[in-house]
């Protein structure tokens, strides 16, 4: 029987072919989901942990053993932290690749002075050793060294102090009677050494602190001179230094050795941190910054996989379909051989037998294809290294799902059917044969109006439920309810069925052609079978149709989620690229026009401050709106009751204009038109009153994405102020492409960025920096993936119809031609036909997509900044999938016509 | 309507090569039929009757020697040309009747006259339709008639076009002896009628009778050839 099975799969490599085609796309989808999935995980691990800076920080509680000096003379005595053995204690845990000291002394303005020279500012001053450069690139030493015996200072202490590189700075150390002098060995940027600024108090920690002025020092200098002098000042009566310094070992761990799923790495440096905390129980605070990101990326990353399966069930699902149609093609065929292996002796037990291996074989086959096809899209599209990101065991679980997924297909597609067929009585199976086709359960048992009515009760308990609203959680994640998708799957099955049924209903209602008189022949013959047998294309445009309308939705989702996301990157931006100076230099004149560098086609600065209105502090941005209009969109829905060009352009008009939020405006009643009375404060910070008036509200403001209060001219802010300094620049660019802006931001850092520290954001680096939510998912990979897919099953579902058309008809055709149809006629009947189904599948999946596109962009909207106004549209993407559709059915048409004339007349018509 | 044509075959053979040898179905016949004649081919099963009707129909084209229907040589001809030959010449009526299942009787008999560009034949298709009793049934599809009506309609069908030639595979093979009769006798008035030459494939002996000419094959061979008078008496 096994070898009758592999004969008659050999014997009919066009059935196998259809057979295996269906799980091989299931597979294969089904696969390439799960292994971008996975990738797409260990990416989103990859970036979650990229922009953390210092993995841990491990801080004494008590840095300068005051609490256990204390303690040594009430209770049992804890000895104070030894943070260089403890160093080397945690630089031995598996998993760390660097241990590093880190001391933080804040002091006060008069702290430090150089000659004659007296610092009126507070200083930081950092310990740590050369090794922290090499391990922290955060500091970028900018000339000279960092040595054991002298001090690097940054360039505004420098500045202050008027000392260069060989000069000297002496420093008052609480507790030290004399000062202390450094001599000064290198200057060193902090622009970019946020963390260190970063507050390691449990009230406030995390909260950034921007000291310009820092002095570094080595840990051994620490040691031996400052901290012995900070105990002393602490067991003093009345200690001068107010805020306890910080000592701290700051923990890099060795990041390829952390598993690629976030949940595996969370336990992971959850198990670190414990370890290090377990070295001096009790004494250390550990700031776990690597598992804070972890924990964002997990929700995210279960999150992601709940979508991604979800926008890729449908894929499965009709690959699925697909299976099932080409079985139920070939059922005719392989009944009639049944028929044959019974009245040749062989029993149910047998033929059972037969139809097992024939399910195994086939679900083998078309797994193994499908595997195939799988691995082989991800690497055409991503490259070999969307295979290598993910775990081994992650990518081995992918492939035994999809292996399961397609022997189920199988079973589902070619099994059940068969083994119902087995157990039915040879006579009743002939008179089946005989019988007209039966009207289709769907139709029957109006399934199209059950899914539909399924997908508005889902969509209403849904909404009810607050499914379509967005959850807030940890950070800027997002928390989606995933079974908000239910509603579109059910409507996509149940509209699409709907659809065929209007069609059924329409070519039903045809006037029937002029009895008298038959036409022409080919249009006389296909219009009645058109409207004879219609129920005959309803299969054939369920399959397509389904396909179409997915690939539809998905292309005009994803592309309206790119649109929107880079909209979302502009506006949060407020430009192409947003510049800000490091406020801890000074720009010089004119720093704007610096800003012009190749690429860029205009500049504007944009400057924050706070302002009173009433009794309430409010947030106003400073814009200069005639280059503000050149590099910011402002979409007229940004404002209420006025055009964006009308707002912008009254500022223009009078400068003492402003533009109102709607929430300000609602608050205080202001129309437009009315004076607004708001207190700024100069440069020196005293209090000026000015006077300005409404010329606009606004709902959003580009830069703003937390919101923003009022927008003034900054000619009338200056006037009344005084304050010149821009907060950033906004920049458009002439191209607004990745590589484009990543050449300007280059050229911008090394131009004027050699004189200010610059901070350049584009919108990519927006775009990437969302890499913790949602909102950053890889959608184009997947959209990408599955329409590769889905142009290949609307092809294969096309192929797989005609060749079905041609399975069920071949009698009549050859009876055509036996009786003088021409070949040219015949092909012209077979291309009506699937021209028909061809049509109308286009046409109907493209409804149900766009519908279908629309319900998904809905659901999605809580991950937009800016809600999307309209659906993006694709052309090449669908007419890509329209070519495939019609180019597929153009070739089975011409495959199936040779065919056709190869069938032999005498041996079809000798046939029943 | 075609005018009768005689038949020539000049040592026609037909050959298939299959997995277990070559199968000399039709295996060198040289044979003569007059234009207008009534013929039988009989002989058992497998004998080649139905190769031969084949190859007289222009469905299949001899492995070698010549076959001449009026002045065409079917042996040479191209399959756009037989195709040709086939909606012009040619009347066949099937075994299985072979319908178009979503065509009713009448616009199955109207689809052989549409073939050859006639659109406006409908009137001639009822009349032939109740010159063999369908008169009532033109319209139902070919599941709603009886295996008899379908062959009436099957008759119909290739006597529409008034065809130089009826080929007839086994007309009566699926039907009972009253409707075998009665189908045989409106083939014979329709030949008469048209003065048509008609080939029929039979096993059925009655059938065979009625014919002036009786042509027994056997393993592909021409193995007897008689011929009766118009009453049916042997004369050869």
């Amino acid at each position: 029987m096994l070898s009758y099975t592999l004969r008659d799969l050999l014997r009919n490599p066009r059935r196998t072919l259809a057979s295996v085609v269906g799980v091989a796309l299931a597979v294969g989808l089904f696969s390439g989901i799960a292994f971008f999935v996975d990738s797409s995980a260990a990416t989103m691990t990859a970036h979650a942990i990229a922009p953390v800076a210092i993995d841990m920080q491990a801080d004494v509680t008590d840095p300068l053993g005051t609490q256990a000096a204390g303690a040594a003379a009430t209770a049992a005595p804890t000895p104070p932290v030894n943070l260089a053995a403890l160093q080397s204690q945690v630089a031995a845990l598996p998993g760390v690749s660097s241990v590093d000291r880190l001391g933080i002394l804040d002091l006060p303005a008069g702290a430090a002075t150089a000659g004659t020279s007296t610092l009126d500012a507070p200083l930081r001053i950092f310990a740590f050793d050369p090794t922290f450069l090499a391990h922290y690139p955060i500091v970028q030493v900018q000339s000279g060294s960092l040595d054991a015996a002298s001090a690097m200072l940054s360039p505004d202490a420098a500045r202050a102090l008027g000392v260069a590189i060989g000069g000297s700075v002496s420093v008052a150390i609480p507790g030290r009677p004399a000062l202390l002098p450094l001599p000064v060995s290198a200057i060193a940027d902090f622009s970019h050494a946020d963390p260190l600024f970063a507050s390691r108090s449990a009230d406030t920690q995390g909260e950034f602190v921007g000291i310009p002025n820092v002095l570094v020092v080595s840990t051994a200098l620490w040691d031996h001179t400052i901290l012995p002098s900070l105990r002393a000042d602490a067991a003093a009566a009345a200690p001068s230094l107010k805020t306890a310094p910080v000592q701290e070992l700051d923990v890099q761990l060795d990041r390829r050795r952390l598993a690629v799923d976030p949940t595996t790495a969370v336990i992971r440096t959850q198990g670190i941190r414990r370890s290090i905390e377990r070295l001096v129980p009790g004494q250390l605070t550990v700031i776990d910054n690597l598992t804070d990101a972890l924990n964002g990326a997990k929700g995210d990353a279960i999150l992601a996989k709940v979508l991604f399966i979800f926008l890729g069930l449908p894929g499965v699902l009709l690959a699925a379909y697909l299976s099932r149609y080409a079985g139920s093609l070939l059922a005719q065929g392989q009944r009639r051989e049944r028929a044959a292996l019974r009245a040749r002796g062989a029993g149910p037990a047998q033929l059972l037998q037969v139809l097992t291996y024939n399910t195994v074989a086939v679900g083998i086959i078309g797994s193994i294809l499908g595997l195939a096809l799988g691995f082989g899209t991800l690497l055409m599209l991503f490259g070999r290294t969307a295979l290598t990101t993910a775990a081994p065991e992650t990518f081995l679980l992918s492939i035994g799902l999809s292996l399961a997924a397609g022997l189920l297909t199988t079973a589902l597609a070619l099994y059940l059917p068969g083994r119902r067929a087995l157990t039915r009585e040879v006579a009743q199976e002939s008179r089946e044969m005989d019988a007209q086709p039966a009207v289709p359960a769907w139709l029957r048992l109006r399934l199209d109006l059950a899914f539909l009515l399924a997908a508005a009760i889902v969509g209403s308990i849904t909404y009810l439920a607050g499914g379509y609203r967005p959850t807030s959680s940890e950070g800027q994640s997002l928390s989606l309810s995933f079974y908000v998708l239910l509603a579109p799957l059910l409507g996509w099955v149940g509209a699409t069925l709907l659809g065929v049924r209007l069609f059924l209903a329409l070519v039903n209602r045809l006037p029937d052609r002029r009895r008298d008189r038959f036409g022409g022949l080919t249009r006389g013959t296909l219009m009645r079978s058109l409207r004879r047998r219609s129920q005959a294309l309803a299969s054939g445009m369920i399959a397509i149709s389904l396909a179409v309308a997915f690939g539809v939705s998905l292309s005009l989702f994803v592309t309206t989620y790119q649109t929107e996301k880079l909209a979302d990157a502009r506006f949060t931006i407020g430009s192409d690229l947003r510049v800000t100076p490091s406020v801890l230099a000074a720009q010089p004149p004119g720093f704007g026009s610096t800003l012009q560098v190749a690429g860029v086609s205009a500049v504007s600065p944009v400057s924050g401050a706070t302002a009173l209105v009433g009794t309430d502090k409010r947030a106003m941005a400073i814009v200069d709106p005639v280059t503000f209009t050149r590099v910011a969109s402002l979409p007229d829905s940004f404002f209420i009751g006025i055009s964006a060009s009308a707002a912008l352009n009254g500022l223009v008009a009078d400068p003492s204009g402003i533009l109102v939020s709607d929430e300000l405006a609602r608050t205080f009643n202001v129309q437009v038109g009315d004076p607004v009375n708001i207190q700024l404060r100069t440069a020196a910070g005293k209090p000026v009153p000015v006077a300005f008036r409404a010329v606009g509200r606004f709902k959003n403001f580009p830069g703003y994405p937390q919101g923003i209060d009022l927008v003034a001219t900054r000619s009338a802010f200056q006037a009344a102020t005084h304050r010149t300094t821009a907060e950033f620049f906004l920049l458009r660019a002439a191209q607004a492409d990745d590589a484009s802006l990543a050449r300007i931001a280059a050229a911008l850092q090394s131009g004027p960025g050699r004189t200010v520290p610059l901070r350049v954001e584009t919108t990519t680096t927006a775009v990437n920096r969302d890499q913790s939510t949602l909102a950053s998912l890889n959608l184009r990979g997947l959209g990408n993936l599955e329409s590769v897919f889905t142009v290949l099953m609307s092809a294969a579902g096309m192929a797989i119809f005609i060749f079905g058309l041609l399975l069920q008809r071949r009698k009549e055709y050859v009876t055509m031609r036996a009786l003088g149809m021409p070949m040219s006629s015949v092909r012209a009947l077979l291309l009506g036909e699937a021209g028909t189904v061809t049509v109308v599948s286009l046409v109907l999946g493209a409804l149900v997509g766009a519908g279908m596109a629309l319900l998904f962009v809905q659901i999605l909207t809580p991950l937009f900044t800016i809600p999307p106004s309209s659906i993006s549209v694709p052309a090449g993407e669908l007419a890509l999938l329209a070519g495939a559709v019609v180019g597929a059915t153009a070739a089975a048409v011409l495959a199936a016509g040779t065919t056709i004339r190869r069938l032999s007349l005498v041996e079809l018509l000798r046939e029943e | 309507m075609s005018q009768a044509e005689a038949i020539r075959l000049a040592g026609v053979t037909r050959h298939y090569r299959t997995p277990a040898g070559l199968v000399r179905a039709v295996d060198g016949i040289d044979l003569e039929i007059d234009a207008g004649a009534t013929v039988a081919v009989v002989g058992p099963s497998g004998c080649g009757k139905s190769t031969l009707l084949s190859l007289l129909g222009g469905l299949d084209r001899p492995t070698s020697g010549q076959l001449w229907v009026g002045k065409q040589n079917l042996a040479t001809l191209s399959d756009p040309a037989r195709a040709t030959y086939r909606r012009t010449h040619v009347g066949f009526i099937f075994q299985s009747y072979d319908l178009l299942p979503f065509l009713t009787a009448v616009e199955n008999v109207a689809f052989q006259l549409s073939l050859q560009g006639e659109l406006d034949g409908h009137d001639h298709c009822l009349e032939l339709l109740d010159s063999l009793g369908l008169g009532d049934h033109a319209d139902k599809l070919p599941d709603q008639l009886s295996g008899g009506q379908r062959q009436r309609v099957g008759i119909a069908r290739a006597l529409a076009h008034r065809p130089a030639l009826i080929l007839a595979d086994e007309p009566t093979g699926e039907l009972d002896s009253e409707t075998s009769r009665s189908v045989m006798d409106l083939l014979l008035e329709a030949q008469r009628h048209l003065g048509a030459t008609l080939v029929v494939v039979s096993h059925d002996v009655g059938v065979a009778q009625r014919l002036q000419r009786v042509l027994t094959l056997r393993d592909g061979r021409l193995v007897a050839d008689s011929r009766s008078d118009p009453k049916g008496q042997p004369v050869a």
